[in-house]
C-alpha cells in the first residue's frame, strides 16, 4: 500500500520547528551556532551527541535548554567513578505489597527519560559506561532479566572534558560509535562572552518556550528519513568510509600514515542521514555531496582511531577528515 | 568558469501546494525529462564541438608536422598523408563523440556540476527512472518537481555555444598557428641546413653537377653525342669518323637514358635509374642484378608498372640500340608472366647489358681518335660554351684528353679540362681523387706552371660565384703534361677564354695577355672561329701535339 505523497507544507512546518527551536536555544544559549545545529540534526536523526569541551562553556545549559524548547522530559546523571551501572539504567528493589507478599519491582533509572544529559560521562567507569551500550543503540534497558522500554524519542547528550585525564576513563570504540555526532564546544568569543556575563547576571534569565513535543520530533524524524539520496551520492559517503581505513585499498596516504582503525558502517549511514536533514535545512529535498561534507567532520571525528604517530605529531582527527575529503573525488 | 546560477529561489523552494501535486502527479516528470533531454542535446552538440576542435587543431598539426619531416628528410609526400593527417582526428572525433554521447543521468550530473544544483536533477532523473521509488519516497514527487523547475531555469539561462568552447577554440586557433609556423619551417632555412646531413646527401657529392661548375668549365661538358645539328654537320665535314662515333655514344646514352627513365617510373628501380643517370654503370648493373634476384618480392602491381615502363622504353622509335631495346622488350614481357625465373633472367641479362654499354663507353673514352681529340675542343669550345648538359661518358673522354695535357686548346681549355677530368673520374674511379687529379693535371697544364686560382669541385663551386666576374684564365699554350711552352719567340700569347679576338690579336706579342671578361661573354663568335681553327692548323700548330 502506496503512502500519501509528503507536502509542501509538511516540510515548511519542518523547517518552521527547526528555525524556532534555534531560536529558543539562542535565548539562552550565547553563540555555538554549530553545536546547536548539530544538536538539532542529531535530533531530528534519533542520534546521540558527544560534546566536548572545557567546564563551564554552557553544555549542561545548552541540554536544559533543548528540553525545555521541545517539551521532553530530561535527565541528568553525573558520571563519577563508584557511578555504578544501576545508577543510570535503574534496579530491581524489594517491594512489600498490601498483602504482605514482597516482590522485586523495577525502579527506573535517570536514563528513563526523553533527553538525557551525561555529564562527564568519562569519568565512570568502563562497567558504567557500558551500560548505556544497549539503551543508546537500541532505546531499552535489560535489568536482569526483564528489558524496559525506553521513553521515545529518546536522546543521550554525553558530555566529556578533554583536558583532565587524571581519574577518567576513555570511552570504548563501541560506545564512541554509538554517538550520533561528536561536537566540539568552543570557548565563546569577546562579544559572545559580553553577552554571556550581561544574560547572567541579570535579574532574571530567559526560559525557552516550548516548541515541539515528543510526538513532533518523531513525526520529523520521520519525515527527513525519506529525503531521498542519489545512489552516486551515497556512494560518495561510502567511498569516504572506505577511506578512512588504512588497510583497505581505498586507503589514502594520509589513512595509512595516522589513522589506526577507521570509521564504522554507522559512520556512512550517519553521513547520510545527516545530509539528508542537513539539506533540508538548507532548502533542498535531496542529500547532496556538499551536504555530506558539511557533516563529515562530526560524524566521523569520534570514529576514527589515530595512531601513535599521529598524536605524536599533534596530528587530530579533524585534520585527518579535511584531507580525505579533499581527497576523495565526487565522480568515482 | 562554468557559470553558477544563483539559486537563491530555490533555497526555499515555492513548490505549490500537495493538494495541487496530487491532481498533477507525472506532469514534473514528464517535464523534467523533456528538460533532461534537451541539455543532452546540447551536452552533446557541445561536446561535438570540443571534439572537433581538438581534432582540427590535431590534425593541423599532424599534417604541419608531417610536411616539416618530409621537408627536412628531403621526401616526397603524397598528397594522401596530408589528407589523412587531417581527416583521422577529424573521424576519430566523430567516432569518441558516438560514444560518449551524454545520457540523461550524465547530462543530469554534469548539469548538476556546472550549475551548482547540489544533485536536484540527478537526484530527481534517479526517481524517475525508478519507478518504484518514485512510488515508494514520499517525497519523491516534490524532490522531481523541485528539479524540473531548477532545470528549467537552467534551460533558459544555458550560455551560448561559442562561450562554452571558447578555451577549446583559442586552443583550436594556437594549434592553427603552431601548424602554420611549422610550415614555414622550410622557408626558414631549416631545409637547406637538414640538407647537409649525411643522409640527405647525393650518392655522389663529388660529382660536379652541371649546374655547379664554372661557365667556363662547361665549355666543353657539352658531350659530344649532343652536340647541336649544326656542330654535328661541321664535325661531319671534318671528321666523319669522328662525327660517327659520337652519334653512336649519343645513342648509346639516349638509349641508356630511356632504361633509366623507365627504372625510375617504379621505386624498385630508381637506385639502377640513379646509377645510369650517374655514369655509374657497374653500380647500376648491379642495382638491377639485386632487382633480378629479388624480383619474386614484388608486388605485382610493381611488376606491372616496371614492365610497362620497359615496353614504352623498347618500342621508342628512336632506338638505335637494338641489343638493349630487345632486352628491354624481353624483361618487359617476362616481367607480365609468371615465371620468376624467366623474369630473373632477363632482368639480369639486361644489367650485364647496361654493364656491358658502360664498359664500351668507359672504353671508348679512354681511347679516342686523335683526330677527334684535336677537333673537339675547337668545336666545344666555339659553340657549346654555357651548355649546362653533361654527359659522362662523352665529356669523360674529352677530360682524359685535358688530363693528358694534349688540349690544342691548351691554356684556353686547360680549365675546362678540370671539370671534364672529374667528369672522366666519376665513371672511372673514386671522385674526388678524380676531380683533383684532372683539375691539377689540367690546371698545370693550361698555367704552364704559373699560379692559378684553384678551384677544387669538392666545394662544388656553384655558378653564380663566378658568373658576371670576369675569369682570368692564363691561356698560355702547352705541351701538355705540365711541361710549358719556351718563353721568347715561340711564346704563345695569353689567350683569354673570354676573349678569344683580343687573344688572336695578341698573337705575336711578347708578354701573355690577360683579358677579364665576364663569363656571358666567353663565346668565341662564329665568324672568329675560322681565324681561330687555322690559328691552331696553321702557325701556331707547331705548338699542338
Amino acid at each position: 500500500m502506496t503512502q500519501q505523497p509528503r507536502t509542501q507544507s509538511e516540510i515548511d512546518r519542518l523547517r518552521e520547528t527547526v528555525l524556532a527551536l534555534e531560536q529558543q536555544v539562542a535565548q539562552v544559549i550565547v553563540g555555538q551556532h554549530e553545536v546547536v545545529r548539530g544538536v538539532t540534526i542529531a535530533l531530528l536523526a534519533g542520534g546521540h551527541v558527544l560534546l566536548e569541551g572545557l567546564p563551564g562553556l554552557g553544555k549542561t545549559m545548552l541540554v536544559r535548554s533543548f528540553a525545555q524548547a521541545l517539551r521532553l522530559r530530561d535527565s541528568r546523571i553525573q558520571f563519577t567513578p563508584d557511578l555504578m551501572p544501576a545508577d543510570v539504567t535503574g534496579t530491581n528493589v524489594l517491594v512489600e505489597r498490601e498483602d504482605g507478599r514482597r516482590t522485586f519491582e523495577f525502579q527506573p533509572g535517570p536514563i528513563f527519560a526523553n533527553l538525557v544529559l551525561a555529564d562527564e560521562i568519562n569519568r565512570a567507569t568502563p562497567k558504567t559506561q557500558a551500560a548505556l551500550l544497549e539503551a543508546m543503540q537500541e532505546g531499552r534497558v535489560t535489568v536482569g532479566t526483564s528489558s524496559h522500554e525506553l521513553p521515545r524519542p529518546f536522546f543521550v547528550l554525553a558530555t566529556q572534558n578533554p583536558i583532565e585525564l587524571e581519574g577518567t576513563y576513555p570511552l570504548p570504540e563501541a560506545e564512541l560509535d554509538r554517538f550520533f555526532f561528536k561536537l566540539q564546544v568552543g570557548f565563546p568569543s569577546r562579544q559572545e562572552l559580553v553577552e554571556i556575563v550581561q544574560r547572567t547576571t541579570g535579574p532574571d534569565g530567559h526560559r525557552p518556550y516550548a516548541i515541539a513535543d515528543a510526538q513532533t520530533i518523531l513525526a520529523l524524524q520521520e519525515l527527513v528519513r525519506e529525503v531521498p539520496a542519489a545512489s552516486h551520492v551515497v556512494d560518495y559517503a561510502a567511498r569516504i568510509v572506505l577511506a578512512t581505513h588504512p588497510d583497505l585499498p581505498a586507503a589514502l596516504e594520509v589513512t595509512r600514515r595516522f589513522i589506526r582503525l577507521g570509521a564504522s558502517p554507522r559512520a556512512a549511514q550517519a553521513l547520510i542521514l545527516a545530509g539528508k536533514i542537513h539539506a533540508v535545512l538548507a532548502g533542498r529535498l535531496n542529500a547532496s555531496y556538499e551536504d555530506v561534507r558539511r557533516v563529515a567532520v562530526p560524524a566521523l571525528r569520534h570514529r576514527l582511531i589515530l595512531n601513535y604517530d599521529a598524536q605524536v605529531n599533534g596530528v587530530t582527527a579533524d585534520a585527518v577528515i579535511r584531507q580525505i575529503l579533499a581527497r576523495v573525488p565526487e565522480e568515482a | 568558469m562554468q557559470p553558477t546560477i544563483r539559486l537563491a529561489r530555490y533555497n526555499r523552494p515555492n513548490l505549490g501546494e500537495g493538494e495541487q501535486a496530487m491532481s498533477t502527479p507525472h506532469r514534473d516528470p514528464f517535464d523534467l525529462h523533456r528538460a533532461i533531454y534537451e541539455m543532452r542535446w546540447q551536452l552533446g552538440t557541445e561536446l561535438l564541438l570540443r571534439i572537433l576542435l581538438y581534432a582540427v587543431g590535431a590534425g593541423l598539426i599532424a599534417a604541419a608536422l608531417t610536411h616539416a619531416v618530409a621537408g627536412v628528410l628531403v621526401l616526397d609526400l603524397p598528397p594522401a598523408i596530408t589528407i589523412g593527417a587531417l581527416l583521422l582526428p577529424l573521424l576519430a572525433g566523430l567516432a569518441i563523440t558516438a560514444l560518449c554521447w551524454p545520457s540523461a543521468m550524465q547530462a543530469a550530473r554534469v548539469v548538476d556540476r556546472r550549475f551548482g544544483l547540489h544533485e536536484r536533477l540527478s537526484t530527481a532523473v534517479e526517481l524517475t527512472q525508478q519507478p518504484e521509488s518514485l512510488a515508494r519516497a514520499r517525497l519523491a514527487l516534490l524532490q522531481v518537481r523541485d528539479a524540473a523547475r531548477a532545470a528549467e531555469e537552467v534551460r533558459r539561462s544555458w550560455p551560448p555555444l561559442v562561450d562554452r568552447v571558447r578555451r577549446e577554440l583559442l586552443i583550436s586557433g594556437g594549434s592553427a598557428l603552431l601548424a602554420f609556423a611549422l610550415l614555414l619551417l622550410p622557408r626558414l632555412g631549416l631545409v637547406e641546413l637538414a640538407a647537409l646531413l649525411p643522409w640527405t646527401q647525393p650518392a655522389q657529392p663529388g660529382l660536379a653537377e652541371p649546374g655547379m661548375v664554372a661557365p667556363e668549365l662547361d665549355v666543353i661538358e657539352q658531350p659530344v653525342g649532343t652536340l647541336p645539328e649544326s656542330q654535328m654537320g661541321e664535325l661531319h665535314t671534318i671528321d666523319p669518323a669522328a662525327a660517327q662515333a659520337a652519334e653512336h655514344a649519343a645513342a648509346q646514352r639516349q638509349a641508356l637514358d630511356r632504361l633509366a627513365q623507365a627504372l625510375a617510373e617504379v621505386s624498385v628501380g630508381q637506385a639502377a635509374a640513379q646509377a645510369i643517370q650517374q655514369g655509374e654503370y657497374q653500380t647500376a648493373a648491379a642495382e638491377l642484378s639485386q632487382l633480378a634476384e629479388n624480383v619474386d618480392q614484388l608486388s605485382p602491381e610493381a611488376k606491372e608498372r616496371l614492365a610497362a615502363a620497359l615496353h614504352e622504353a623498347a618500342q621508342d622509335p628512336s632506338s638505335q640500340q637494338s641489343r638493349l631495346a630487345e632486352l628491354e622488350q624481353r624483361a618487359s614481357e617476362a616481367l607480365t608472366g609468371a615465371d620468376y625465373e624467366a623474369q630473373r633472367r632477363a632482368l639480369e641479362e639486361l644489367a650485364e647489358e647496361i654493364a656491358r654499354l658502360g664498359q664500351s663507353a668507359t672504353d671508348a673514352a679512354g681511347d679516342p681518335p686523335d683526330e677527334l681529340s684535336e677537333q673537339l675542343p675547337t668545336a666545344g669550345g666555339t659553340e657549346t660554351a654555357g651548355n649546362p648538359g653533361s654527359m659522362e661518358g662523352a665529356s669523360g673522354a674529352g677530360g682524359e684528353r685535358w688530363q693528358d695535357g694534349r688540349a690544342t686548346a691548351g691554356g684556353t681549355e686547360g680549365g675546362s679540362g678540370t671539370g671534364n677530368s672529374g667528369q672522366a673520374g666519376s665513371s672511372l674511379g673514386p671522385q674526388p681523387g678524380g676531380i683533383e687529379q684532372g683539375q691539377q693535371a689540367g690546371g698545370e697544364q693550361a698555367g704552364g706552371g704559373g699560379e692559378r686560382p684553384a678551384m677544387s669541385l669538392d666545394h662544388a663551386t656553384p655558378r653564380l660565384e663566378t658568373s658576371g666576374m670576369p675569369v682570368e684564365v692564363p691561356a698560355q699554350l702547352t705541351l701538355g703534361s705540365g711541361e710549358s711552352l719556351p718563353v721568347g719567340e715561340n711564346a704563345q700569347p695569353a689567350l683569354s677564354v673570354n676573349s678569344p679576338v683580343a687573344a688572336v690579336a695578341g698573337v705575336g706579342g711578347d708578354a701573355p695577355e690577360v683579358m677579364p671578361l665576364p663569363p656571358e661573354q666567353n663565346l668565341v663568335p662564329g665568324d672568329r672561329r675560322r681565324l681561330i681553327q687555322e690559328y691552331f692548323d696553321g702557325e701556331g700548330h707547331e705548338s699542338s701535339p
